[in-house]
């Protein structure tokens, strides 16, 4: 970026400090001293009111016995599982089909990602009444073909509650979409000239030219999809509210739940300690995965 | 992919995407008996009660008023932000990878779990219940991807600019306020573009920090329709129109931009 | 440059947008010059009947006291929300003026925060008026020899049930036992009715109102009081039968919130609720025949009925002139005649020595005359489970009710968890 011989003026320190402030101190204050303060916080029993007391692991414990927090952690997990080996292919699926720009492709472009520029709230809402047992779209359609007998309290049935509360995000593709179009925009033209010519057909040509290509795309939705997932509150939060009996559950909601409801704020921190551990393992994954295959 | 799928692809996942939001629409504009006997048919009559209704139950206005103020507040102090670390982090010195690191590893944390300590931040200076600190915990935990689309195209300002510039004798201040900056532009809308979506769509934060309708967003105000004492569903579906209006305008008029500025943190 | 001219029109398009999709002004609201004012937080909202008699009161308070006080009523329907809220408001510093709060001997939380005005100097200085409130409501709220709240209703939970629809049922009276009970509702499922309506989601307030019914009707009136082991034979019981109670309800039982639940029941789906006597404003709206809706104690409870106490809590002032203004207001809430007024108009008996002429009494509706009747008769009330245990445990028992409806929880399960909650 700089030249190799610097011409002048340079930069004295005094004003990239002040330069830098401004940022250092939004990520001080946000970001690093939540992160400390949670680290610590997480070994005391706090009910928010007066003083905090030590209590060691007790909190981890306590998490480990909770039915509802192993819910919250397994459904995360569910939630990383089908974010990456459902929802992702869904999304690589209508890119590979949109690169090949037919009909009104802008149209379907901008349709399918009209989702993402709306509030998750809003859409809970909606799909909150399109599983509604009642007066739900899902339970009157089924009722209009015929078959009365598969309507249910889609968001109340244990059963379903969980998959219930993912269905909009494996559906709204288009996020994912835009990525892997932008990346497959990238891959020269020639490429697939060549395959044309010796007769691969058009699935060979994105098995083996587009798919391989698009990797690095494919390891950043994977990162996506892992931060969505541990930030997931909101489907839960309106669909459910974590029920029936935490079946759909998120780490999350758990930790607002806990800071919000029971006022244990020493136990919600601790969650969070190990939402932030979970994290970091699952990005380290990635990047693990992402580096082998780029060999 | 073969063309046999193309159209099915397709067709499938627009019904997905539209049928929702066309059923909400038209449920927003029926009565509560019509919705119950009838939730595919049109609205019996065109009326706008349940939008005026809805306005009146909860203070709608206000709650989208706090959300402009908040978006807009967070946006711009993270762009302004942004770019001074931006072009500060153009000049090598000793720390600047690691001050870059710290300016970014924000990005990979789920922020949620950080909601107690933030919660005691913003109460400790004084900002609980208030549409300032709303705005600042987003200016904090949204920093790091509206600083990395600024940093990007910053980036790509010409080295032959620059040196013209320094060779005229610019100070390190005027460099940025009428080189870097200005040319910085097309990267401070695509931000821009970018997190006013994302402020005006949060939720958890909002909800935690905010206590009346002096604070409230339209977010946390919309989920009034629908509590443990009200079902209103015609007013709950006629919020959640309006809830969502202003976005979905923007995007149709704009929808390319917003494309690009809502995946431009993550290729640049 | 076009390309960043056109993208100044984007950022320009879209702050006018944003800015045209509402009116009003960000101006934050100050209280107002000329007086003390205060700001008072409840449920009364003005669509219920106990709001319109509460707005009335302000209104008459405010007319008397012209210029010197000012009450402003901020009502919240959402009970569970609004009380959570008024937590994080003392946690945050800033407690409101005067709020309603649900008292709970097991979270004292509130009372302990030492961010609540002293009583005891207005009590003491008024012996008249501290004699309209029942000394153990006094002595509940007492903390550190400081009186940290006024009582403010005692609302008993009772059985509202449809009598027209126990007669197509074939149900003659109203049962006394939980085997009559038992019977009753295989009779009003043979007619296709619902025998009882009940809700797990928020706070799961009809479950368990059933369940603190079932505990003492099993264990006693101190079945789950503090101190009490929660995975006792008896809540064991309780569980087993409120597994059956589920089986009874309506089928959106698990899941659905009070409105939900309780439009279950006025609208008859649901022969029978336990609810308290604000569901009366309700039943005399929505109810077709509002008469055929009578009032019970549930069965086998050995004469004693649940009830739970709020509490009006003060924020301390440090201007001696809102307080004053908070004391004057209580007391005007407390007399005799604002008492009467509530509960007759109101639907809502407050939790002070209440003296109804004839002429009152002749005035309040089916349902509160049997509301009164009821709960003069009975000699203990006991509160109700959600009051009585640690708020882990409280927040724990919506979902650990649901896992009992849907049969993932067993009854040992169900006791088990809770106790391990309620250390």
């Amino acid at each position: 970026m700089t030249s190799p011989r610097p011409p002048r003026p340079l930069a004295s320190g005094r004003q990239l400090a002040l330069y830098l402030l401004p940022a250092v101190a939004l990520v001080a204050l946000f970001l690093v001293f939540p992160l400390i303060f949670t680290s610590y916080m997480s070994f005391t029993e706090w009910a928010g009111l007066g003083p905090a007391q030590y209590i060691g692991l007790d909190n981890f414990v306590t998490l480990y016995h909770d039915a509802a927090f192993r819910e919250a952690f397994t459904n995360t997990i569910w939630w990383v599982l089908i974010g990456l080996f459902v929802h992702t292919p869904l999304c690589v699926l209508v890119a590979l089909v949109l690169h090949r720009k037919p009909k009104f492709w802008k149209w379907f472009r901008t349709a399918f990602f009209l989702p993402n520029v709306i509030s998750s709230t809003a859409l809970a809402f909606l799909w909150y009444f399109v599983f509604h047992v009642s007066l739900g779209l899902v339970n009157k359609l089924l009722g209009v073909v015929g078959l009365e007998s598969w309507q249910r309290n889609w968001l109340f049935d244990p059963n379903t509650a969980l998959w219930a509360t993912m269905l909009p995000f494996v559906i709204y593709i288009g996020f994912g979409m835009v990525l892997f179009l932008t990346q497959i925009s990238t891959i020269p033209g020639e490429l697939y000239e060549a395959a044309e010519l010796d007769g691969a057909s058009a699935v060979r040509q994105d098995w083996s030219i587009t798919i391989p290509l698009i990797r690095r795309a494919i390891a950043l939705q994977a990162v996506f999809v892992v931060g969505y997932a541990l930030r997931m509150f909101e489907y839960p939060f309106i669909m459910t509210g974590g029920g029936p009996a935490n079946h759909s559950m998120t780490l999350s909601l758990y930790i607002y739940q806990q800071m919000v409801t029971a006022n244990r704020y020493g136990l919600s921190m601790a969650a969070g300690l190990v939402t932030l551990a979970l994290g970091a393992v699952l990005m380290l994954g990635v990047f693990a995965v992402l580096r082998r295959t780029e060999k | 992919m073969p063309r046999s799928v193309r159209w099915p692809v397709l067709g499938i996942f627009s019904v997905l995407t539209i049928v929702p939001f066309l059923w909400l629409l038209m449920s927003s504009l029926k009565t509560s008996e019509e919705i119950f006997a009838d939730p595919f048919g049109l609205p019996g009559s065109f009326s706008l009660d349940n939008f005026t209704g809805a306005w009146e139950a909860h203070p709608l206005g206000r709650f989208l008023l706090n959300s402009v103020v908040v978006a807009v507040v967070a946006t711009v102090l993270i762009i302004a932000a942004s770019l001074l670390a931006a072009y500060a982090l153009m000049y090598r010195f000793r720390i600047s990878k690691a001050v870059l690191a710290f300016l970014v590893f924000g990005l990979l944390l789920p922020v949620n779990a950080l909601l107690v300590p933030i919660f005691y931040v913003i109460n400790d200076l004084g900002l609980y219940n208030s549409v300032w600190g709303v705005a600042l915990t987003y200016a904090g935990i949204f920093f790091p991807t509206g600083f990395l689309i600024i940093k990007g195209y910053m980036d790509t300002t010409p080295e032959e600019i620059l040196e013209a510039a320094r060779m005229d004798g610019a100070s390190f201040h005027r460099i940025f306020r009428s080189v870097v900056a200005p040319l910085t532009m097309p990267g401070v809308v695509t931000a821009a573009i970018f997190l006013l979506i994302t402020t005006w769509n949060e939720l958890l934060f909002a909800t935690v920090l905010t206590q009346d309708e002096q604070a409230q967003t339209v977010q946390v105000g919309v989920r009034f329709f629908l509590t443990t004492y009200a079902a209103n569903y015609p007013q709950a579906f006629a919020a959640t129109v309006m809830s969502i209006a202003p976005t979905i305008v923007v995007y149709v008029l704009l929808s390319n931009r917003v494309i690009g500025g809502m995946t431009a943190g993550s290729l640049k | 440059m076009l390309f960043t001219r056109k993208a100044l029109a984007a950022v320009a398009v879209t702050a006018a947008l944003s800015l045209t999709a509402c009116g009003g002004s960000i101006a934050s609201q100050s209280g107002g010059s000329g007086g003390d004012e205060i700001t008072v937080m409840s449920n009364f909202t003005s669509d219920v009947a106990r709001g319109q008699v509460l707005d009335q009161l302000i209104t008459q308070f405010n007319e008397q006291n012209g210029g010197k006080y000012k009450v402003v009523s901020k009502p919240e329907a959402d009970w569970p929300t609004m009380q959570s809220k008024i937590k994080s408001m003392i946690s945050a510093g800033n407690t409101p003026d005067v709020f309603l709060y649900n008292y709970n001997p097991n979270d004292l939380s509130r009372e302990q925060s030492g961010k609540l005005m002293d009583w005891t100097p207005y009590l003491n200085a008024d012996p008249e008026w501290k004699a309209r409130f029942r000394p153990e409501n006094l002595t509940a709220v007492t903390q550190n020899g400081q009186v940290t709240g006024i009582p403010g209703d005692q609302a008993p939970a009772l059985v509202y049930y449809h009598k027209d629809l126990f007669a197509k049922a074939g149900v003659t009276a109203f049962p006394t036992t939980w085997a009559e009970f038992d019977t009753a509702a295989q009779k009003l499922k043979a007619a296709g009715i619902a025998p009882l309506a009940l809700q797990t989601s928020d706070d799961a307030w009809y479950a368990m109102n059933a369940f603190s019914y079932l505990a003492v009707s099993n264990g006693g009136a101190d079945v789950y009081g503090p101190g009490k082991p929660l995975d006792s034979p008896a809540i064991v019981t309780a569980a087993e039968q409120m597994k059956k109670l589920f089986a009874d309800s309506t089928k959106d039982a698990v899941g659905s919130n009070y409105a939900v639940a309780s439009r279950n029941f006025l609208s008859g789906q649901a022969a029978m609720v336990i609810d308290g006597p604000w569901l009366i404003s309700s039943i005399r709206k929505d109810v077709k025949n509002p008469d055929d809706v009578a009032v019970a104690v549930p069965p086998a409870t050995g004469d004693v009925i649940t009830d739970s106490l709020n509490v009006w809590g003060a924020a301390q002032q440090s201007d001696k002139g809102k307080a004053d203004a908070v004391a004057a207001w209580l007391k005007f809430l407390t007399s005799n005649e604002s008492a009467a007024k509530m509960s007759v108009q109101g639907e809502y008996p407050l939790a002070v020595k209440t003296e109804l002429s004839d002429a009152d009494k002749a005035a309040a509706n089916t349902q509160m005359q049997q509301v009164i009747e009821l709960s003069g008769a009975a000699p203990t009330s006991v509160v109700q489970m959600a009051r009585e245990i640690k708020p882990a445990a409280q927040a724990k028992l919506p979902s650990l009710l649901e896992g009992l409806a849907l049969g993932s929880t067993s009854p040992q399960e169900f006791a088990e968890q809770l106790q391990a909650a309620n250390k």
